[in-house]
C-alpha cells in the first residue's frame, strides 16, 4: 500500500482535473440511473400506497331510480361501509369548466370511513358546513390557488335542475350562490386527477344537506338525472363481487339493471398505466446504465491505462504487477465512491420531481423521498463497477504490452481496399472497422455499437411517438369512429324523436355513418356489461374489431375487449345475458370497441343488434345517435347544417344540436408516456454520439503514427482528414443500415404491446419525416463529429511523430 | 514563389538531386532554442549513394526530414530533383513526396495491421497507379526484395530485416527520384544490417540516388561519399574540396 500512496501523492496532484471530470461523470451517470429506477419503483407503488391508507370503495353502484332506499343495501353482511353522492352535472363553479367540481356528497360517511382521504395540506372540510371545500394537488397547481382561497358555486333552481340547463344570462344557474373557502389539498382513489384534467373541488356533504332541491332535485319529483349513487367497500373486497352483487338483485326487487362496478377492477386499469409508465422509466434507467457503462467505462479505462503506461517504467524499477494495477486502479476508484455519493444525494434532490404521469396524480406522498432499496446497492454496486472497471483495464493494458498479438483484420475493410477507391477512403473504412493492436489499438465494436444503439435509438423512439401522436389525433383507434353525438333520452324516456333526428342526420351529405345507440346494462356470469344498440344497414358506422365481426342475427353479440376477458369467454363461445325484460343466451361473434358511455369505457361493453337487443331490454338507461362524417368534412359546419335541419323540421327541438364526443381518457394518459421514448431515444443518440466521437479522437492520437506514416509517403493534409471523415461516415452508415430496420422494428414491436395493453387498434407507425431526416442527420453528425480529429489529423507534426516511433 | 505551381512528376535530369544553400532549422524548447541546422549547404548528385554521420543531436535526421519535405527551413533554399521545396505549403510537399521521395525509417514505420502487399500498394495509389497496376508493382519488388512468399502477412510477424525490406520496396513503389534512409540498419541484428545494405547497393548500381543517415561508420563505409555533421554544420565531406 505504501507504493500506491505514494504514486497517489504524485498523481492526484498532477490529474485531478481528470479525477473531477471522472467523478462528475460518474456522479451524472449513478444520479439518473438511480433516480429513474427509484423514480419507477414510487411510481408502480403509487396506488397500492394509496390504497394502503384511504379504505378504498370496492364498488360503485348505479340504481340510475331517484329514491332509492340504500339502506338495502347498507344492510347486506358483506358491506363494510357505504357512502353516497349525487350523479349531479347542473351546476358551476364560477370561473372554472363545467367539470371541475366532483359528485356532490350524499353523506359524511365518504372521506371517513370509506376512501378516507389523504390530506396533503390544510384539513378536511366540515361536513355539516356548506361554505368549505377541498381540492386536489392538480387544481392547486393549475389555477394558482392557495388555502383560505374562495370558489364560487352556482346551483340551479329546482326547475333549471328538471330542464339540466340555467335560465340566467348565458343559461348561468341562477338558484343559490354558495361562496365556499378552500381548506385542504386532499386525494383518495375515487377522488383523484385524471390524466389531462385540471384538477377539481369536492365540496361537503353540507351542500346537499342544506340545499337538497338544488342537487337532489325536490322530493318525489321524477328525476331524470341526478340520481342518488353508491360507493361500497366490501368486507371481503374484491372476492366478496359475485355475492354483492346476487345479494344487490335480490334486496332490488329482482333488478338486474343495476350497474355494480368492479372497483378493483378499475384500479388494476390504472395500475397497468402506472406499471407502463414505470416500465418505461425503468427502461430509460437501464438504457442509462447502458450508456453510462461506455461512456463512464471508457473514461475509466482510458484513465487507468494512461497510468499504467507510466507505470510500466516503474515495473522494471520493480513494482510488482499487483502494485501497479492497484496504482493505476485506485484514481479511478476514489472518483467511483466520491461520485456515486454524490449522484445517491442527487437522485435524492431530483426524487421530488417523481413519480410522472399518472402515478403523479394518484401519489400519496409527493416530494422528496429516499428509495435506500435503489440507494443503498447503486452505491455499491458503482462503486464496485467503477474499480472493478479499473482494475480491468489496467490489467488488459499491462497485459497488452506483454502480448505481441497479430491484429484482428476485418474483411470488409479488406474487399473494399479491392475496389480501388482512394486512399483516405480505404484507410477511413480500416480505421472504422480495424480495432488495430498494442498501443494503436482502438475499440471499434463500441462505437459501432453505439452508432447503432443511437440511430436504433431515435428510430424505435419516433416510431413508437409516432404511434401516439396518431392516436391522440384519431379517436377512432379507441373505438370512438363517430363524430359527432348527441344524447336524446334516459331510463326508457326520449325527450326529442329519435326517428326524425335519425333522418335529419341521414339526409346531411356530410354524414357517412349512423347509429340508433340505446344503452342498457345487462348481466352476465362475469358482472355488468353496457350494452349498446348497433343500427346496421347502408349507413351503419364502422366499428373498431379487434377479431371476429359484428352480431348479424338477434342471438349475436360482439364483446369490448375487457368485457371479454372480464365474463370469461372468448370469440365463438357462448355467453348468457340477462336484461330488465329477459335473458338470452349470445354467440360472441366478435371483440370491438364501443362508444364511450356515462358508464362505460370503450373496452368495457357489447354491440348487440336492434332486435338481439329488444329481446332482453325493455327500454334504455341512455339513448343517444351517434353520427360519422365522410374524411375531410367540416365538423362545425356540419352540426350547424343539422342544427339547422333540426329546427326546420322538429320545431321542439330547438337549440338541439349534435356535438363532438370527449376523448377517451387514454389519450391524455397515453401522451403523459409520449416524452419518455423520445427522452430515451435522446439519451440513446447521445450514447452514439460519445462512443462515435470518442473512437474518433482515440483513432487519431492512437494511430498518429499510421496517419504519419501516410503523410510522409504523400498523404495531403486533406486527405488526412477524409481518413477520419471516412471512418465517422462508415461508423455512421453501419449505424443506419443496422439501426433504421431495427428501430423500426423495436418501435413497432413496443407500440403493439402498448396497443395490446390499452388496448387500442393497432396501426403500424411509420415515423417518415425520422426515416427522411435520419440518414443525412446521421452523416451530418457523424462528420461534425470528425471535425476536430480530422483537423487534429491533418496538423500532426509528421517528423517528430515518425522520429518518436 | 507560387504555391499554385504543382510539383512536376518528371525527374529533371542534367541537375543535382539536392541543392541545400544555407539552410537553417531552429526549434524552440524549454530551457533554450535548439539550432538544429546552422546554415547547411549541400549538393547531392544524380545517382549518388551519399552517408550522413555525426553523433546525437547534430542534425542529421533534421537534414534529412527537410530534403523528405516533412520540415521547414526556417532559412536557406531546397531543391529537389531540380525543383525549390523550401516555403512549399503541406500539400503541394505531399504530392512533392509521392513521386520524388521514399523514405526508409529506423524502425520500419509499417501500416501494422495493413498486408505487406498492400502496405506497398497504398503509396502505389497514393502515387497515381491504379489498384492492379500497384498490385502487379508491388509484388515485383516483393519478389526482388526476397518477400515474395509474404505477401499476405502483416508486418508484426515478419522478422527486423524482413520489415525493413519492406520498407525499402514501399518507399520505391513510386520509383522515387531520391531514396532517403533514416538509420535503416539501427533496428536489425548485423545479418539484417547487411542485408540492406546490400539492397541499397544493388539500389544504387541501377542509377537510384540515396541518401542515408546513420551512426555507423561501418553503414556509412558501404557508401559512395560520407558527409560527417556536427553542431548542425558540415564538419567534413569526403566528396568536398
Amino acid at each position: 500500500m505504501n507504493f500506491v500512496t505514494a504514486w497517489l501523492r504524485l498523481e492526484l496532484p498532477r490529474r485531478w482535473r481528470s479525477v473531477a471530470v471522472l467523478t462528475l461523470l460518474i456522479a451524472v451517470a449513478s444520479a439518473t440511473v438511480m433516480a429513474a429506477l427509484a423514480g419507477a419503483r414510487r411510481g408502480a407503488s403509487a396506488l397500492e400506497r394509496l390504497q394502503d391508507r384511504t379504505k378504498p370503495a370496492t364498488s360503485a353502484v348505479f340504481t340510475n331510480t331517484a329514491n332509492y332506499d340504500w339502506n338495502r343495501i347498507r344492510a347486506l353482511p358483506e358491506v363494510e361501509a357505504l357512502t353516497t353522492f349525487v350523479i349531479d352535472y347542473a351546476y358551476t363553479f364560477e370561473g372554472y369548466p363545467d367539470n371541475t367540481g366532483g359528485f356532490p356528497l350524499a353523506d359524511a360517511e365518504m372521506l371517513t370511513s370509506i376512501e378516507t382521504p389523504v390530506v396533503f395540506t390544510g384539513r378536511m372540510f366540515d361536513a355539516t358546513r356548506d361554505d368549505e371545500v377541498v381540492v386536489t394537488r392538480r387544481f392547486m397547481a393549475n389555477y394558482h390557488k392557495h388555502l383560505g382561497d374562495t370558489v364560487v358555486l352556482n346551483l340551479p333552481t329546482p326547475s333549471e335542475l328538471a330542464e339540466q340547463s340555467g335560465s340566467g344570462p348565458d343559461g348561468a344557474f341562477t338558484g343559490p350562490h354558495l361562496r365556499m373557502r378552500i381548506v385542504g389539498v386532499i386525494g383518495t382513489p375515487w377522488l383523484s386527477d385524471e390524466p389531462g384534467a385540471t384538477g377539481f373541488i369536492q365540496m361537503s356533504p353540507g351542500v346537499v344537506a342544506k340545499h337538497a332541491e338544488n342537487t337532489i332535485g325536490p322530493a318525489n319529483s321524477k328525476n331524470l338525472w341526478n340520481f342518488v349513487s353508491a360507493l361500497v367497500r366490501l368486507r371481503g373486497g374484491e372476492a366478496d363481487l359475485p355475492q354483492f352483487r346476487r345479494d344487490v338483485v335480490r334486496v332490488s326487487e329482482g333488478r338486474t339493471d343495476i350497474e355494480v362496478w368492479n372497483l378493483p377492477g378499475e384500479w388494476r386499469s390504472a395500475q397497468r398505466e402506472v406499471t407502463f409508465e414505470a416500465r418505461c422509466l425503468l427502461a430509460f434507467g437501464a438504457a442509462a446504465f447502458v450508456a453510462a457503462l461506455f461512456l463512464v467505462g471508457q473514461a475509466v479505462a482510458r484513465y487507468a491505462a494512461a497510468s499504467t503506461t507510466e507505470l510500466r517504467t516503474m515495473r522494471a524499477l520493480g513494482v510488482t504487477p499487483g502494485q501497479a494495477i492497484a496504482a493505476a486502479a485506485t484514481g479511478p476508484a476514489i472518483a467511483g465512491v466520491v461520485g456515486t455519493l454524490l449522484g445517491v444525494a442527487s437522485a435524492y434532490l431530483v426524487s421530488q420531481f417523481f413519480p410522472f404521469g399518472t402515478a403523479d396524480l394518484i401519489e400519496p406522498a409527493p416530494g422528496l423521498s429516499a428509495d435506500w432499496l435503489v440507494f443503498a446497492p447503486g452505491l455499491v454496486l458503482v462503486s464496485l463497477l467503477v474499480c472493478a472497471g479499473a482494475v480491468a483495464a489496467a490489467w488488459f493494458s499491462l497485459a497488452a504490452a506483454r502480448r505481441n498479438r497479430p491484429a484482428r483484420r476485418s474483411t470488409a475493410a479488406s474487399v473494399i481496399a479491392r475496389w480501388g477507391l482512394p486512399v483516405p477512403v480505404i484507410v477511413g473504412t480500416r480505421f472504422a472497422l480495424e480495432p488495430g493492436r498494442g498501443r494503436t489499438a482502438v475499440p471499434v465494436r463500441p462505437a459501432l455499437i453505439g452508432a447503432v444503439t443511437g440511430v436504433l435509438g431515435i428510430l424505435a423512439a419516433f416510431t413508437f411517438s409516432h404511434g401516439v401522436s396518431d392516436v391522440v389525433s384519431h379517436p377512432e383507434r379507441f373505438g370512438q369512429t363517430h363524430q359527432l353525438e348527441a344524447f336524446i333520452g334516459a331510463n326508457s324516456q326520449d325527450f326529442l324523436p329519435a326517428d326524425k333526428l335519425l333522418s335529419i342526420a341521414a339526409a346531411n351529405s356530410d354524414v357517412i355513418g349512423i347509429d340508433d345507440a340505446r344503452q342498457a346494462v345487462a348481466t352476465g356470469p362475469g358482472g355488468s356489461v353496457s350494452v349498446y344498440s348497433y343500427t346496421g344497414g347502408a349507413k351503419a358506422i364502422s366499428v373498431v374489431l379487434l377479431s371476429g365481426r359484428m352480431p348479424s342475427s338477434a342471438s349475436e353479440v360482439a364483446l369490448a375487449p375487457r368485457t371479454l376477458a372480464a365474463q370469461h369467454v372468448r370469440v365463438g363461445d357462448q355467453v348468457k345475458l340477462s336484461g330488465d325484460k329477459a335473458s338470452l343466451v349470445y354467440t360472441v361473434t366478435g371483440s370491438g370497441l364501443v362508444p364511450e358511455g356515462p358508464r362505460n369505457g370503450y373496452a368495457d361493453g357489447a354491440w348487440i343488434g336492434a332486435a338481439g337487443y329488444d329481446a332482453i331490454f325493455k327500454g334504455h338507461k341512455f339513448h343517444a345517435i351517434l353520427v360519422s362524417l365522410r374524411p375531410g368534412a367540416n365538423t362545425d359546419a356540419t352540426i350547424a347544417a343539422l342544427a339547422k335541419a333540426t329546427d326546420r323540421a322538429v320545431p321542439e327541438a330547438a337549440g338541439f344540436t349534435f356535438s363532438p364526443p370527449d376523448p377517451p381518457i387514454e389519450v391524455a394518459e397515453i401522451r403523459t408516456v409520449r416524452a419518455l421514448p423520445i427522452v430515451l431515444g435522446g439519451f440513446l443518440a447521445l450514447l452514439a454520439v460519445g462512443a462515435v466521437g470518442h473512437v474518433l479522437a482515440t483513432a487519431v492520437r492512437r494511430r498518429s503514427h499510421d496517419v504519419a506514416v501516410l503523410r510522409a509517403l504523400g498523404m495531403t493534409q486533406w486527405q488526412c482528414r477524409w481518413i477520419v471523415l471516412t471512418q465517422a461516415s462508415v461508423l455512421a452508415v453501419i449505424g443506419l443500415l443496422f439501426g433504421v430496420p431495427l428501430g423500426v422494428a423495436l418501435g413497432r414491436t413496443l407500440w403493439r404491446v402498448v396497443a395490446d395493453s390499452t388496448p387500442l387498434q393497432y396501426v403500424a407507425p411509420t415515423a417518415a419525416w425520422t426515416l427522411l431526416a435520419v440518414v443525412p442527420a446521421a452523416l451530418l453528425i457523424a462528420n461534425v463529429l470528425a471535425a476536430v480529429p480530422g483537423r487534429r489529423a491533418a496538423r500532426l507534426q509528421i517528423s517528430h511523430i515518425l522520429r518518436t516511433e | 514563389m507560387s504555391a499554385v505551381v504543382e510539383p512536376s512528376e518528371a525527374v529533371i535530369t542534367q541537375v543535382a538531386a539536392v541543392r541545400l544553400r544555407g539552410v537553417r532549422r531552429t526549434f524552440a524548447a524549454e530551457l533554450a532554442p535548439v539550432r538544429a541546422l546552422r546554415g547547411v549547404d549541400l549538393d547531392i548528385a544524380d545517382g549518388e549513394f551519399l552517408a550522413v554521420m555525426g553523433p546525437s543531436g547534430c542534425g542529421k535526421s533534421t537534414l534529412l526530414n527537410i530534403i523528405a519535405g516533412l520540415d521547414m527551413v526556417d532559412d536557406g533554399t531546397v531543391e529537389v530533383a531540380g525543383q525549390r521545396i523550401d516555403g512549399r505549403d503541406e500539400g503541394w510537399l505531399a504530392r512533392f513526396r509521392r513521386h520524388h521521395v521514399g523514405i526508409v525509417f529506423q524502425f520500419f514505420n509499417l501500416l501494422d495491421g495493413v498486408s505487406a502487399l498492400d502496405n506497398i500498394v497504398l503509396p502505389g495509389v497514393l502515387g497515381g497507379m491504379r489498384r492492379k497496376a500497384a498490385e502487379s508493382r508491388a509484388r515485383e519488388l516483393l519478389d526482388l526484395l526476397g518477400l515474395g512468399d509474404r505477401a499476405q502477412q502483416v508486418p508484426a510477424v515478419l522478422s527486423g530485416g524482413q520489415r525493413q525490406r519492406l520498407a525499402i520496396a514501399r518507399a520505391l513503389v513510386n520509383s522515387p527520384t531520391l531514396l532517403l534512409a533514416d538509420e535503416p540498419t539501427g533496428a536489425l541484428d548485423s545479418d539484417g544490417g547487411i542485408e540492406v545494405l546490400e539492397l541499397f547497393r544493388r539500389l544504387h548500381d541501377t542509377g537510384q540516388t540515396i541518401v542515408m543517415v546513420t551512426h555507423s561508420q561501418d553503414v556509412a563505409a558501404g557508401a559512395d561519399r560520407q558527409v560527417v555533421l556536427r553542431d548542425g554544420q558540415v564538419e567534413s565531406d569526403s566528396a568536398g574540396p
